[in-house]
């Protein structure tokens, strides 16, 4: 059931309905019902995959908020996130080591002969994994007792507009939001509950759909298609990505502040960069501040001189690249990341906290500098295999001729603008939900153009969302 | 009136201003095209479909069912093929889709009307280049027709298909995703072609014998639409093997035939020899990947005289392609890989073989 789908559109206004009819323990449980059947609607089968996850949180929360003793409360925490990656481990990255290991013992001579095992990903694994994993931490570290209710805590994991792909929600954010009753949203909230959904369907179906049929096309082609065209397939894909994560992200928000329930922002127009700091900092905030938090600083941030804030740098962004994906593409993604975040912070780069301030003219040198390194990198990201993303830059950088498909540049070109005046317009006036602060023709004529936009590209089968593989 | 009220109409008048001055716009834009678009992309299909409802109220049999674009369309008689086996048959092919557009023809149309024991499914190249956009404008143009949508009725595609039927904007927005070449015009695909074919009894086509005829516009017109940008494989593919995997769900085996052609149409090809390697390795891949039965006729005839232009068979040749499918009927199943053979007389005759 995808956002962007009618089944939605009526699964979300019927919950929506029941929902306001409802006092809290009733919310709740209307939410929980319908998230675990959200859920199912992609694959029952891995419901009680999610419902044992939550049991095991619940009680390791419970335990930890239970005990004084720090011995204690250290071993429930850790056996909460020891089960939770043993977890993540079977369902996401075995395949992956076994495959690496039988590579590796082929490199050295050997023959290995496994049984052939085929595990399929639980759909969203990663995300509510990590999610649960806040919670046990920040119980652990006493920023948030532990929740008594099985029923909100498995509200706070399995809540439908995020659960798929986030943004990962903090549980000293989420929680007390669902343990207190909800005002009903004014005017004001679903106006601009409404228009980013309205936003985030434009930016996953009229920016990211448009530009997949050529990525798609391109990087089946590979090195055969002429550097010109492997440019633009580049491109294509860094529109087709943020398009489709950052519409998501909308999405999840807008029908979230329906139901009177704030998500944090996951993006913050991260290809207005000016260095790579930047970009992390506005890109998938919500994983990379995770990431900041619980990986980066436990490993000792940059409290313990140069090299090993370089070797914390690296090794966030490792398995920062890992947890995307089990392959060698995503850990050589995350890697190279890690390597220009370590190279600009011993340049002396820097990137204030915070929102970035308005792009000037003077920026634009780095900030498509940025962009192009930052598409690069999306090359490993996206191809299937190493040979395949070897192969296709390689012939993006032999300058080969080839003919450029006009199509495919309109098409590529027209996206950049909408993504460059949507981006501009929020980062200006610091509002997602800028185009409702226009005057009434403007605002209705603004949303016009974006509703018929996604009438233009909707019809036929739903694409799915990228990051729903994670 | 109160400001929050004023504040709503004059927002609503903004958005009905752009929503109508884009339907302004697609109309005084798109004058070459007719503004009602048929029930069908081709009037062959309504044609056909027309007697498969028949046979459907019937409720007769159809043992064997033909399948493909035009080549299938005029270079198999189901008449003689029934007289042959005795088995009940259908020629369901029509004049222009690829396998993408054949497999939803199969499976969502005629299939479940006719319910076959067998499906032959013709191919030749052309039907296999996944970046042809003369195939992607004809499928997009097969879709987005109302007959479609009517036989696969859901409440959403009724609800886009009577938007399609009231608004330009929307009936023609699939083509505007590609700007560069809905700007050049591609009249052909975009379903204005209400040319009724001459059709028998059992969805036969009616032609009439006439000599090999090669055109140099024909031959350009076959590189330009169909075979340019040659690319076998994605989902061409795909749409054949998942004719073959949903057949077989349903019961029903499946048959591939790889179609007659002449040196003249591999002429067309941009670079014949490697793209009908590449089409052959696309063949085997599918072969190898569903086990389907396989007739390879594309070489069977020597010289065009069997044919009336680049790619379809004429009377004579038809006549004696079916009779060789119907006299080796038996040995065509079970991942069967036969080899298709005739001789060069005026009327000629073909056999079956085992591929070596």
């Amino acid at each position: 059931m995808l956002f962007n789908s009618l089944e939605f559109a009526g699964f979300a206004t019927i919950t929506l309905i029941l929902y306001w009819m409802l006092r809290l323990r009733g919310q709740n449980v209307l939410l929980l019902i319908a998230s675990y059947l959200f859920y199912s609607a992609w694959d029952w089968r891995f419901l009680s995959l999610l419902i044992f996850q939550s049991l095991v949180d619940y009680v390791a929360g419970l335990g930890i908020g239970r005990s004084e003793d720090e011995r204690i409360r250290k071993r429930y925490l850790i056996g909460a996130i020891t089960i939770n990656l043993l977890v993540l481990a079977t369902f996401k990255y075995f395949g992956f080591f076994v495959d690496s290991a039988i590579g590796l013992l082929r490199w050295i001579g050997l023959e290995p002969n496994p049984p052939l095992l085929e595990i399929i990903l639980p759909i969203g694994i990663s995300f509510y994994t990590f999610q649960s994993i806040t919670y046990s931490f920040d119980v652990y570290r006493r920023r948030l007792p532990p929740t008594r209710s099985f029923l909100n805590y498995a509200v706070f994991v399995a809540y439908f507009p995020h659960m798929i792909a986030g943004p990962i929600q903090r549980a000293n954010h989420l929680l007390p939001q669902i343990e207190r009753p909800r005002t009903r949203p004014d005017g004001r909230q679903v106006r601009s509950g409404l228009f980013l959904i309205v936003m985030g369907l434009f930016k996953k179906v009229a920016i990211a759909d448009a530009v997949a049929g050529v990525a798609n096309e391109v990087f089946q082609r590979g090195s055969d298609a002429g550097s010109a065209t492997l440019l633009i397939g580049v491109v294509a894909f860094s529109l087709q990505i943020y398009g489709d994560f950052a519409g998501y992200s909308d999405c999840a928000r807008g029908v979230s502040r329906l139901f009177g329930i704030e998500l944090t922002r996951n993006f913050e127009q991260p290809y207005l960069s000016r260095n790579i700091t930047e970009f992390w900092r506005t890109w998938h905030i919500s994983l990379s501040s995770w990431l900041h938090d619980y990986l980066y600083i436990p490993l000792g941030g940059n409290q313990g001189g140069k090299l090993i804030t370089y070797r914390n740098l690296m090794l966030t962004m490792l398995l920062g690249g890992l947890w995307h994906g089990a392959s060698w593409t995503f850990v050589i993604w995350g890697g190279l990341h890690g390597l220009w975040l370590a190279v600009h912070r011993a340049l002396g780069g820097y990137a204030q906290r915070g929102l970035p301030a308005t792009p000037r003219w003077r920026d634009v040198p780095s900030i498509l500098a940025t962009f192009g390194g930052v598409s690069l990198l999306w090359v490993f990201f996206r191809s299937g295999t190493l040979t395949q993303a070897m192969d296709y830059l390689g012939g993006l950088f032999s300058f080969a001729p080839g003919s450029v498909d006009p199509d495919h540049l309109i098409l590529v070109a027209f996206s950049a603008l909408m993504v460059l005046v949507l981006d501009l317009g929020q980062r200006i006036t610091g509002d997602h939900s800028v185009v409702l602060r226009w005057s009434p023709p403007v605002r209705g004529a603004a949303i016009g153009v974006l509703l018929l936009s996604v009438l233009m590209w909707s019809g036929g089968d739903a694409q799915p969302f990228i990051y729903f593989q994670f | 009136m109160k400001k929050s009220t004023r504040s709503a109409v004059v927002t609503l008048v903004g958005f009905l201003a752009v929503v109508i001055g884009a339907e302004v716009a697609a109309r005084a834009w798109l004058p070459a095209i007719p503004p009602d678009a048929h029930t069908w992309p081709r009037a062959e299909i309504g044609q056909k479909l027309e007697q498969i409802d028949a046979y459907e109220e019937r409720g007769e049999a159809v043992d064997v069912l033909f399948v493909g674009s035009s080549q299938m369309a005029a270079s198999t008689n189901p008449q003689l093929f029934t007289e042959q086996t005795g088995l009940s048959s259908y020629n369901a092919a029509f004049a222009g889709p690829s396998m993408r557009t054949v497999g939803r023809w199969l499976l969502d149309i005629v299939e479940p009307k006719l319910s076959p024991d067998v499906v032959v499914v013709g191919i030749a190249s052309r039907d296999s280049n996944d970046r042809s956009r003369k195939n992607k404008n004809v499928h997009q143009a097969f879709l987005n027709s109302p007959g479609y949508r009517q036989e696969t009725a859901n409440l959403a595609s009724q609800f886009e298909g009577w938007l399609e039927d009231v608004s330009v904007f929307m009936r023609y927005r699939r083509l505007m995703r590609e700007p560069a070449t809905f700007l050049e015009g591609t009249d052909d695909d975009l379903g204005s072609q209400e040319i009724r074919m001459p059709i028998g009894e059992r969805g036969l086509r009616l032609i009439e014998p006439v000599d090999y005829r090669f055109t140099l516009k024909g031959q350009r017109r076959l590189a330009k639409g169909t075979l340019g940008n040659f690319q076998t494989g994605g989902r061409e593919y795909r749409a054949v093997v998942e004719m073959h995997d949903v057949l077989e769900e349903r019961g029903v085996e499946m048959i591939l035939v790889n179609m007659p052609l002449t040196e003249d149409y591999l002429e067309a090809h941009e670079d014949a020899d490697a793209d009908m390697t590449s089409y052959r390795e696309f063949l085997e891949d599918i072969v190898a990947a569903t086990g389907v039965s396989f007739v390879d006729a594309e070489e069977a005839f020597a010289t065009p005289k069997a044919f009336r232009d680049l790619l379809h068979l004429d009377v004579e040749g038809r006549d004696a392609f079916t009779e060789a499918l119907a006299d080796s009927w038996e040995d065509i199943s079970d991942g069967a890989h036969l080899l298709m053979e005739c001789n060069n007389k005026r009327t000629p005759e073909c056999e079956l073989h085992p591929a070596p």
